[in-house]
């Protein structure tokens, strides 16, 4: 089995960061992505000079991955595995064993990882509402990643629904990109933000990011709509229209004020969820975060988890975005580093400072777009809510209240909630969600924590096979 | 079978036999949507089903390519690649 | 009587008891159905079974089963859909036969099949195989709402179920008999209580004072990716019935392989004496698959989604434990059915409902009498 010094599992920001911190002292630094390219989800982008392009950059992003891709691609420490997935990942006295797999299928292998990063980030969270299995409706994330890394736009005539600033980003971008959009519809009101201010005035740079956002909006004449949210997907085969409603703050929706909107596409966008699975199986220990929507990584000053030669950074240790991911990174890099030597790793002061401040904000952020309190009451009974098993809530509830289901685990046994494809990425929440309204019992760590050995489905024949042969 | 590229490196591959064209590095179901397919697959209960998740989560937009399902967000297109709809189940033998 | 454990054996003994005019309340420190139950497959099996008390037990729960589907208003997916036993050579295929031999002189309904009928009975079945035994009366259900019926159909008949609530300590009195269950939820004054916490089983009768032979044997289930109709029946090698009763501590590996509603395919089965250790071995897993295709080459295509992890509750003769405890009055066992329980459920509440009662049951109760294993007296 191959032997690594440092392995940093995922090759977004807190990855690229990890792996060139790690690099500055460890000699054999090997970082994975299931992309074709580095960058994750937050830098997607096509190959240079392809003609995926379409529409203006809206950002400067692209000039920021560019030298990190440089910098990775001029050390000689650091192996870049692109279009390669870590399907499960088995714990050691120190580091971890990385179990290996070709995106698209092939045969295994095992990597040894001394010291490991895990840094595999984030993905959408998502509310199901009736319509939203339609072809045509797509997380936020989703389309964004469609359009910046595969130059696909979703619909021509679409609108941008949920919470948070990340909806600005993609209906910008959707625009940018000749789509015309009906409306960004915003669950929660600027407002909230007042109780931020300080949180915000420590981080102008994002201020400065949502005025340009909003110039860019005005510019393709997209009208935001605040308190807003999207009920109901209409359509056959595909969408057609969507229903908007004025939401409260709980989300109790005034029906009075439903109205359809004619479209043929829908991004929806509630925040994200991290990518916990390698560390559950690494038996690192979790918790609920502070909004208690997602389990995360516990993690020390150094970003080490609670296994020793197991460190983890951004999303995975709490939904924080691209800078504090990048700060979160080179910690983490430079801790994986210095464990190998059995020291621990010299951080500047002024990183760590960073790394406070980017959470100060993270926190406030996660304050200022709560998901709206009574969005279950969307939902009717027929309304698919495990979209991989095709299990509609009139189910759930029957597990509930007629079969004496009284966790999460058990309405999953019932009646088979998150037990295909996805394992539950997609509808774990919603399912804990109405379990927990429904017994009194409040949402635990225990309830939200799944064990998911197999973090990206593997072939039988590529089992059966074992691993590569060393070369 | 090899299809011509175009200048732009463009190639077709098919889905369901119908040509479809891809370039270098796209993913098939983007390729899908660009050509206006934005249903992949039925469902077992008979649902139609596009991309949701676009990062290779969600698993909906699963087709089958030399009998085996891949997720189409993220696997990318070649030339001449046969791509074909999933109606109900993965079937092994077919 | 209090029913310790709200798994498949405790629902079963709940209802007979309540049926029998008891009053009954459950408990588990979990969910329903959140131990062994929630992991295994819900076999009903025949096929796996020589001639003797188990198959005694088997025979008279699988009539049983007929009954709940019948009666009870929940569907929990009993399905008729047959086993079939696959040996792959000369050896085993004699084996085999001579198995089918026995099982027929103890009335069980078997076949034997040759390769070219194989190809039409189960077609993506592995070339090589030598002969078959079909089992028409091997059967299946979904064992979380078979189990979750029957807790309903309990209930109905007035079992208080109360649930999350951890049994701390079983109380007993002046001359050691049970007194009452102390559990985190509160104390339930009683002077039996029976026993059904599966794998955990030994750690509970530890609280009364005494001790029983029942440790938890790991088995992992591999779940593929939806695919419709590929496997029709419970297909399972002969190694199978040799792994079960087998007795080494290191990992047994048997192919066994079944297509489910869902559309699912479940393969197993791995057997380790390793304690309560649920992280997953790649290993086993890769050896599992690798028995899998064996059996049916065209599953190599298909995706494996999950592996989980469940703890069969073993008896050191693989016998279930149906029975008063030889040491502590009031203490009645009905655990050590191994990857058996819901298939035995059923005839087991029924067989601790006749214990309770004094009356005679369906089944001979002596094999699994604990006092089996009371070779010192008390």
């Amino acid at each position: 089995m191959r032997t690594a010094d440092v392995v940093v599992v995922g090759a977004g920001p807190a990855g690229m960061h990890s792996a060139l911190a790690a690099a500055r002292t460890a000699r054999d630094v090997v970082l994975i992505d299931s992309g074709p390219a580095v960058g994750g989800q937050y830098y997607r982008h096509p190959a240079d000079g392809s003609s995926l392009h379409i529409g203006a950059p809206i950002d400067r992003r692209h000039d920021t991955l560019v030298r990190l891709r440089a910098e990775l691609e001029a050390s000689t420490a650091v192996t870049v595995l692109p279009s390669t997935t870590v399907w499960h990942a088995a714990a050691a006295d120190v580091g971890a064993v990385l179990h290996l797999a070709p995106v698209g299928g092939g045969q295994t292998s095992s990597l040894q990882a001394r010291a490991v990063v895990l840094a595999p980030g984030a993905y959408d969270l998502a509310l199901p509402i009736p319509g939203w299995t339609l072809p045509g409706v797509m997380t936020a994330g989703g389309a964004q990643a469609m359009l910046k890394g595969h130059g696909a736009l979703l619909g021509r005539n679409v609108v941008v629904a949920g919470t948070g600033p990340f909806l600005v980003s993609v209906a910008a971008a959707l625009a940018g990109a000749g789509a015309t959009v009906a409306g960004v519809f915003e669950a929660n009101r600027p407002t909230r933000w007042a109780r931020h201010l300080p949180a915000v005035a420590v981080s102008p740079d994002k201020l400065l990011e949502g005025a340009r956002l909003a110039r860019l909006l005005r510019r393709h004449r997209v009208p935001v709509h605040f308190g807003h949210v999207v009920t109901q997907v209409l359509g056959t085969d595909a969408v057609e229209a969507v229903v908007v409603e004025r939401s409260d703050h709980r989300g109790s929706n005034r029906s009075s004020s439903a109205r359809e909107i004619a479209v043929d596409a829908v991004c929806l966008g509630w925040g994200f969820l991290p990518q916990v699975e390698l560390a559950v199986a690494l038996g690192c220990d979790t918790h609920l975060d502070r909004s208690g929507l997602a389990v995360v990584v516990r993690v020390d000053g150094d970003q080490r988890t609670s296994r020793p030669g197991v460190f983890a950074a951004g999303e995975i240790t709490g939904i924080g975005g691209a800078d504090l991911s990048a700060v979160e990174g080179r910690i983490a890099g430079l801790a994986a580093a210095a464990s190998l030597q059995g020291t621990p790793p010299v951080v500047r002061r002024v990183t760590r400072a960073e790394r406070a401040r980017r959470r100060h904000f993270a926190a406030a952020l996660s304050d200022a777009y709560p998901l709206p309190r009574d969005w279950t009451s969307w939902l009717h009974s027929d309304t698919v809510v495990c979209r991989c098993e095709e299990v509609p809530r009139a189910s759930i509830d029957e597990s509930i209240h007629r079969l004496g289901a009284s966790d999460v685990a058990s309405v999953k046994s019932l009646c088979r909630t998150g037990m295909g494809y996805c394992q539950g990425r997609m509808c774990d929440f919603a399912v804990r969600t109405i379990v927990t309204a429904a017994t009194g019992r409040p949402a635990s760590h225990r309830d939200a924590l799944v064990y998911r050995p197999i973090a990206v489905p593997i072939s039988i024949a590529a089992l059966a096979a074992g691993d590569a042969e060393e070369t | 079978m090899t299809e011509p590229s175009g200048a732009d490196g463009s190639f077709t591959f098919t889905f369901d036999g119908v040509p479809v064209r891809g370039v270098p590095g796209q993913a098939i179901g983007a390729a899908l949507l660009v050509a206006g397919i934005r249903s992949v697959r039925r469902t077992p209960g008979g649902s139609e089903r596009g991309m949701f998740c676009g990062m290779g989560v969600c698993f909906d937009c699963i087709v089958l390519v030399d009998r085996s399902t891949v997720r189409s967000c993220v696997t990318s297109a070649s030339p001449g690649l046969v791509v074909s709809r999933l109606d109900g189940g993965a079937h092994a033998d077919r | 009587m209090v029913v310790i454990g709200a798994g498949i054996i405790g629902a079963c003994c709940a209802l007979e008891l309540a049926r029998a005019g008891r009053s009954v309340v459950v408990v588990d420190r979990g969910a329903i159905a959140s131990g062994t139950t929630r992991s295994g497959e819900g076999n009903l099996l025949v096929s796996d079974k020589l001639p003797g008390p188990e198959l005694d037990l088997a025979v008279a729960s699988n009539v049983m089963w007929q009954q709940l589907a019948d009666e009870l208003a929940t569907d929990f997916e009993l399905e008729h859909k047959g086993g079939l036993v696959v040996a792959r050579s000369e050896a085993d295929a004699v084996a085999l036969r001579a198995l089918g031999l026995q099982q027929q002189a103890a009335g069980i309904r078997c076949e034997p099949l040759q390769p070219d009928q194989l190809r039409s009975f189960e077609p993506e079945l592995t070339a090589d195989a030598v002969l078959g035994m079909s089992y028409p009366d091997d059967a299946q259900v979904q064992p979380m709402r078979a189990c979750a019926a029957i807790l309903r159909a309990a209930a109905e008949r007035g079992v208080d179920i109360r649930l999350h609530a951890a049994v701390q300590d079983l109380r007993r009195d002046t001359t050691g008999a049970i007194s009452g269950v102390v559990t985190s939820n509160g104390t339930i004054a009683t002077a039996c209580a029976v026993n059904a916490t599966g794998p955990w089983a030994n750690e509970l009768a530890a609280l009364a004072g005494s001790s029983i032979p029942v440790a938890p044997r790991r088995g992992f289930v591999l779940v593929t990716e939806p695919a419709a109709a590929l496997i029709r029946h419970k297909v399972y090698s002969t190694s199978y019935v040799d792994d079960v009763g087998s007795d080494e501590a290191g990992a047994r590996l048997s192919p066994v392989v079944e297509g489910t509603r869902a559309g699912t395919i479940l393969i197993g089965s791995s057997r380790e004496r390793i304690g309560f250790d649920r992280t997953v071995d790649m290993a086993i897993v890769r050896r599992m698959a690798a028995e899998a295709m064996a059996l049916f080459p065209a599953l190599g295509r298909l995706n494996i989604i999950r592996v989980y992890g469940g703890f069969r509750p073993a008896s050191a003769d693989h016998l279930p434990l149906i029975g008063w405890d030889t040491r502590v009055e009031g203490l009645l066992h009905a655990t050590g059915h191994e990857g058996a329980g819901i298939g035995l459920a059923p005839a087991t509440g029924q067989l601790v409902a006749a214990l309770v009662a004094g009356v005679s049951p369906v089944v001979d109760p002596a094999p699994f009498a604990p006092a089996r294993f009371a070779t010192v007296a008390a």
